[in-house]
């Protein structure tokens, strides 16, 4: 494969893996992409050699094929590439961070806990949103104390990070209330995160806040069925709140669909 | 300004209608805008002036503002079925996409079977096509309005099997929610068969949830 050749052409997990290993870095990258997004299992433990890459590096230093293989190995979700994102989270690119920590919490391996506290814990600039999300998806609420702090935090995709985490830990309804507010929000961003925060919750308070948001139909959508699939795959014991709650959102989605 | 003559002098409703259009087009404000337009859809008038009613309200779907089309839409949807035909010819004659998908909303909320093409065709024949996801979704509603309105048998098989395919064959959740959500509201025995079949090979969880909720509610 040459330069010139479109990405396209890579038609087989054969074809990928090949890639991935080959001179060119844009199609090295497309690879890493492919093989994430077509869940190449096999692919495994060459993304976890891709995420010690050093011939693919921009101006600034950063590692963009090593991110790209951390978010392949987030999808593939396989437990055996733990120790090697684990390792990524001491590259000095903090993207690279970021995606490892997320595909850290999308394997939800209990090894990736304690190497995240002591990340939330350490000196120095951090991803802070993906953390307190990871955390939150990994369920280690050993972090609250310091989680509260972040509700003062001067940026607010982090105080809305960790509103999330502190709701889904305690259910108290003002941690709720503090991402509700950012679906009112003058910039669309925030409103945009604050509708996928929310749909991330999964519970009825926050379906609500989402139909009654001024933020696109599709996002409405997409996050009511994210609310959804959270609530049928909890193992609540009360089935019939759990079929109330289920045709409720069915519902909503129902009528929001003939919008545009 | 020559409204004030108009409240006065005899027949006035054609012209009070036709200063109002005049205002409608030279509104500055989205508010003012949706204010005219719900005070002309309001308005009980001839059948020439609701044609041009309808003329100012499709040309108006352009408009920058969101809430200026929504409401341009309503109106369209209340002057059905006189607005069917002008909706039509206005989708074949524009290439904006923006407009297009407002002409689509207003023809699937209508469920008119002189859209049955139209929104046939919108839904598509292959996964990637030219139009939205979320316009696709749309028709396919308006697939089930006509399906369960119409009593042409033939119109009916169409819908049916367009929504059959939606269910079946496409990629988008959102698409496939929209057809068995429609093929619940026709609940002929072919659409109510459509569901029982997807529902054996459904992937997604919402999805499968809707059609397990749409075959408990047709057959109940």
């Amino acid at each position: 494969m040459t330069a010139t050749s479109p990405p396209e052409l890579i038609l087989s997990k054969e074809a990928a893996i090949a890639a991935l290993k080959g001179d060119d870095n844009q199609i090295r990258y497309y690879a890493a992409w492919w093989l994430g997004k077509h869940q190449v299992e096999e692919a495994w433990a060459v993304l976890c050699e891709a995420l010690e890459d050093d011939r693919y590096r921009t101006p600034q230093g950063g590692y963009p094929l090593r991110r790209q293989a951390a978010r392949a190995l987030g999808q593939l979700k396989n437990t055996q590439a733990v120790p090697a994102l684990l390792e990524a989270l001491n590259c000095e690119d903090l993207q690279l961070r970021e995606a490892a920590i997320q595909a850290l919490a999308a394997i939800g391996d209990s090894r990736a806990e304690k190497p995240l506290l002591e990340l939330l814990g350490s000196e120095g600039e951090q991803p802070l949103e993906a953390l307190i999300e990871a955390l939150g998806t990994l369920q280690v609420w050993s972090a609250q104390k310091q989680i509260e702090g972040f509700l003062e935090h001067n940026s607010e995709r982090v105080q809305c990070a960790a509103a999330r985490y502190l709701y889904i830990f305690t259910k108290e309804p003002q941690y709720i209330e503090r991402i509700i507010k950012n679906l009112t929000h003058p910039n669309m961003y925030l409103r945009w995160a604050a509708a996928f925060d929310l749909g991330a919750i999964g519970h009825i308070e926050a379906a609500e806040a989402i139909i009654n948001a001024k933020v696109a139909n599709s996002l409405k959508l997409l996050n009511l069925k994210r609310i959804l699939e959270s609530v049928l795959s909890s193992d609540r014991s009360d089935e019939v709140e759990k079929q109330k709650t289920t045709r409720l959102l069915l519902g909503a989605i129902d009528d929001l669909l003939i919008q545009l | 300004m020559n409204a004030l003559n108009i409240n006065n002098s005899e027949g006035s409703r054609d012209l009070d209608i036709a200063w109002l259009i005049q205002q409608l087009r030279r509104a500055s404000t989205p508010t003012d805008t949706v204010s005219l337009i719900q005070t002309l859809s309001a308005r009980k008038t001839t059948v020439e002036n609701t044609e041009e009613i309808i003329a100012a309200f499709i040309e108006i779907l352009s408009h920058h503002h969101p809430s200026v089309p929504a409401a341009a839409v309503e109106g369209l949807v209340k002057l059905a079925p006189h607005s069917v035909e002008p909706l039509i010819a206005a989708f074949r004659a524009s290439a904006d996409h923006g407009l297009q998908a407002y002409i689509v909303q207003a023809l699937a909320k209508i469920g008119d079977g002189r859209a049955l093409d139209l929104l046939l065709e919108v839904v598509g024949v292959e996964v990637a096509n030219h139009c939205q996801g979320n316009v696709r979704r749309v028709a396919a509603r308006g697939l089930g309005r006509i399906g369960s309105t119409s009593g042409d048998l033939e119109m009916i098989k169409r819908a049916i099997e367009k929504l059959t395919w939606a269910l079946l064959k496409t990629e988008d959740w959102a698409l496939r929610y929209a057809a068995t959500v429609s093929l619940q509201e026709i609940a002929t025995v072919e659409a109510i068969a459509s569901l029982q079949q997807a529902l054996t090979q459904e992937q997604d969880n919402t999805v499968q949830t809707r059609i397990k909720t749409a075959l408990e509610e047709v057959t109940s």
